[in-house]
């Protein structure tokens, strides 16, 4: 990792994965704390306030939630989860619960390191710049202005899609439940209504590609099955 | 309450007034004709004529009021036609004889024709008998379980053995009884301290009832499960609704294990039941017992033939992905061999190569993880799909860039039309089954084009097909193909392409738990097409303005406007 050493928490009961992955971050210059239980955990947090947290969430003694719900009521430091796959109850909870990110078991350690250059980048920059615009790539969006473009084409965009891009711009980098999505966009009572989420993303994915002819801001959106969606761009 | 059970004496069919008239009126039609006849015509002894009555009161109302008949004849012909007239003296000594001749064999006619009487009385309760037990036995037969029978038997018990009502307790002793079936549900049952209990070691056998008592019982069966009203109703209770009852008890017993009981009741001013009722109560004991046993050995033998198919399952799991797990395993434990040996230095670019091949072998197993996992629950029926509606090309794009390393040198051409109806499926299953197809597909291609194609199919369904042209799979496999552990036969000379024959037992599994279906046909391209239809839903374009010309929303509050068409608008009525 380029952008400078960070203090990494890696939560994980399993011993040889924990010792590879801190190994793995020690070696690009990183400091690990290293836990393998809640308990371990929230001391460690407590010791020192790390810069990124890798939560594993079957942990041993108590649900990983526990590590992040106290750390949201102190701090946004960034948490990725680390899920077994078919769990996406759990992810979805823990993302909804603050995480940031999630990885499935077993992920590479390139995937890794993508993920946590995204927290980290998002965690440093705040999510609109002074002048009230979002960016990422080649998106921007003017928000006092209420205006959306793709380098120099502007789009032309629905209420609903507005919406959509705005709450993903400004959580760029994050997994955003499609709990989360609806509730924002269509109000508390579409909390439920997953289904036809995918499909506005889908038109509002395809006016993004309609006015990029490279195909870079089609692929900005992120879909993350049967959990949500992210805008990152990479 | 002292009553003796009158089992053995058949009660008779009709009340004896009416026996009584018929004897009194042929008694005299007798005398008329014996009058006429003898008066008349001249007829030297015309006394037979009585044994007509006899005949008829005997076949009509039974050997006591025959035998009486009798007697009335012999003493009104002795009266009316011997001299002395009008006394019943008699004259002459021979005639003496002629009365007493005539009297027993009126009487024995009597007595035959009464006892036909009792055979046919017989012979109905028989054939009633039997149909009630031929009935019993086919509403146990047609019923699934005893418990499914057991209201069938009560309902008709009650009915066929005039029982004012009937239930059904299945339990190791009485006081852990819980009842099935009651014929009077709602109604309290009543507290059981007096009871008549029959004793049967068979159908066939005499049934016999003996008066049991005991303490305080009905307590404990008003706790059973299932039993909320309390019973309030006392044996020989004043207060009961329907006066004081007799209350019965058939032990039901499987084999010689006692497992519950038959209750009945009558109203104490019915008559005890004879022996045809008892014995139609000791039947539906002994039919719901040997039911009880059918469930059982049924229940056994389910779990037996679960087992064994776990078995076969598991041993054909292991059988067919034992080699598919040790391939990767080789490789993997290979490489990392080559990298802790201490005796190589391994120039830098070997090393990568070692860990990239231990990498990619790592993601080899994961996939035969997966799929074995998804089996696993698409046999134990523990798939739960979160089903939402997706663009398809949404679904498809993400999955031939992941996999298209592995694809090359494979041509992926894409035919998805933008206006494809959205599907109604779940993202992850969806995801599988095209990496599943496109894993397939490569494997078959020998480096020939694939092709992945949707289009709607009919008003409800989108098919998204997966073909290759490659070499194909002869056309008798084909309805096979989806069978979990077949493989295609090899052609002579071909090497084993390493297909578990999971893969494809997966994305029918998959399919099917999202509505949807897999199939397999020949393709035009030459190799194999899979075929998957999936469920769809057309949904009408977004009438919204455009987001320049509506008011700007403050970042603080999302505006929940009115919804978008086809999105509910009273989810919380």
């Amino acid at each position: 990792m380029n952008d400078g050493a960070v203090v990494v928490l890696i939560v994980e009961d399993d011993e040889p994965a924990r010792v590879a992955i801190a190994g793995n971050l020690r070696a690009r210059g990183h400091e690990v704390d290293e836990a393998g239980d809640v308990r371990e955990a929230l001391r460690a947090w407590d010791a020192r306030r790390p810069d990124l947290i890798l939560l594993d969430l079957g942990l041993p003694d108590l649900d990983g939630q526990a590590v992040i719900r106290r750390v949201r009521r102190e701090a946004t430091t960034p948490i990725i989860v680390v899920s077994a796959r078919g769990r996406e109850e759990d992810r979805v909870a823990a993302l909804d619960a603050g995480a940031d990110d999630y990885l499935t078991k077993p992920f590479g350690l390139s995937e890794l390191h993508a993920r946590m250059r995204a927290v980290l980048r998002r965690a440093a920059g705040p999510a609109a710049d002074t002048e009230g615009c979002l960016r990422l790539g080649p998106v921007t969006m003017d928000i006092p202005r209420h205006e959306a473009w793709v380098g120099e084409v502007r789009l032309d965009l629905t209420p609903r899609e507005w919406e959509l891009l705005k709450v993903l711009l400004s959580q760029s980098g994050r997994v955003v439940t499609a709990g989360r999505l609806l509730r924002a966009v269509w109000g508390t009572a579409y909390s439920d209504e997953g289904h036809y989420l995918h499909v506005y993303v889908s038109r509002l994915r395809r006016k993004l590609a309609a006015a990029d002819p490279t195909g870079a801001a089609a692929k900005l959106i992120v879909a993350e099955p049967g959990v949500g969606y992210r805008i990152v761009a990479e | 309450m002292l009553r003796r059970p009158n089992i053995s004496l058949p009660r008779p069919a009709r009340p004896a007034p009416a026996g009584l008239a018929v004897a009194v009126l042929g008694l005299g039609l007798a005398t008329i004709l014996v009058a006429v006849l003898q008066g008349e015509f001249g007829v030297p002894d015309a006394a037979i004529l009585y044994l007509l009555p006899v005949v008829a009161v005997g076949t009509g109302y039974g050997s006591w009021l025959a035998v009486g008949t009798a007697f009335a004849s012999f003493m009104l012909y002795d009266f009316l036609f011997i001299k002395p007239l009008y006394t019943f003296a008699i004259a002459a000594p021979e005639e003496w004889l002629d009365l007493l001749l005539f009297l027993v064999v009126a009487i024995a006619i009597g007595r035959l024709s009464a006892l036909q009487l009792q055979r046919r009385r017989e012979a109905d309760l028989r054939t009633s008998e039997a149909r009630a037990m031929f009935s019993m036995s086919r509403d146990i037969a047609t019923a699934a379980t005893a418990l499914e029978a057991a209201p069938l038997i009560a309902a008709r018990l009650a009915r066929e053995a005039s029982m004012s009502r009937v239930w059904i307790g299945l339990g190791l002793s009485i006081a852990e009884e819980r009842v099935v079936a009651d014929t009077a549900p709602a109604t309290p049952r009543p507290m059981v301290t007096s009871r008549w209990l029959l004793h049967s070691s068979s159908a066939d056998a005499q049934p016999t009832w003996t008066r049991v008592r005991d303490m305080v019982i009905g307590r404990a069966r008003t706790r059973a499960a299932g039993d909320a009203a309390p019973a309030t109703g006392r044996l020989g209770d004043p207060h009961e609704p329907d006066g004081p009852l007799t209350i019965f008890r058939v032990p039901i017993q499987a084999g010689s294990e006692a497992i519950g009981s038959l209750w009945s009741t009558r109203k104490r001013a019915d008559p005890f039941p004879g022996r045809s009722h008892s014995r139609l109560m000791a039947a539906a004991a002994d039919q719901l017992g040997q039911a009880v046993v059918r469930d059982r050995l049924a229940a056994e033998a389910t779990t037996a033939e679960v087992a064994r198919q776990s078995d076969a399952l598991k041993s054909a799991l292991i059988d067919s992905v034992s080699h598919d797990l040790r391939t990767p395993l080789a490789a993997i434990r290979a490489a990392a061999g080559n990298l802790m040996d201490p005796d190589v230095d391994w120039p830098r670019e070997e090393s990568r190569a070692a860990a990239r091949s231990i990498d990619q072998e790592a993601q080899r197993l994961s996939r035969l993880v997966r799929n074995m996992l998804d089996l696993g629950r698409i046999e134990g029926g523990a798939l739960r799909p979160l089903l939402e509606l997706y663009d398809l090309a949404d679904m498809v794009d993400p999955v031939v860039e992941r996999l298209r390393p592995q694809l090359a040198p494979a041509s992926v051409e894409l035919d998805i039309p933008a206006d494809l109806p959205a599907v109604r499926i779940d993202a992850n299953f969806a995801d599988h089954i095209l990496t599943n197809l496109l894993e397939n597909a490569v494997r078959y291609a020998h480096g020939r084009p694939i092709r992945i194609s949707a289009a709607p199919a009919g008003d409800r369904d989108v098919v998204l097909v997966v073909e290759d042209g490659g070499t194909g799979v002869p056309a008798a496999a084909l309805p096979r193909l989806f069978e979990r552990f077949y493989r295609v036969p090899r052609r002579s000379g071909t090497r084993d392409n390493g297909g578990s024959g999971i893969g494809l037992a997966v994305v029918r599994g998959l399919a099917e738990a999202m509505g949807g279906f897999a199939d397999a046909r020949l393709s035009e391209m030459g190799g194999l097409a899979v075929v998957v239809r999936l469920p769809a839903e057309k949904i009408e374009p977004e009438a919204e303005a455009p987001a320049a010309v509506a008011p700007a929303s403050t970042p603080a509050a999302p505006t929940p406007a009115a919804p978008p068409p086809g999105v509910p608008q009273d989810r919380d009525r």
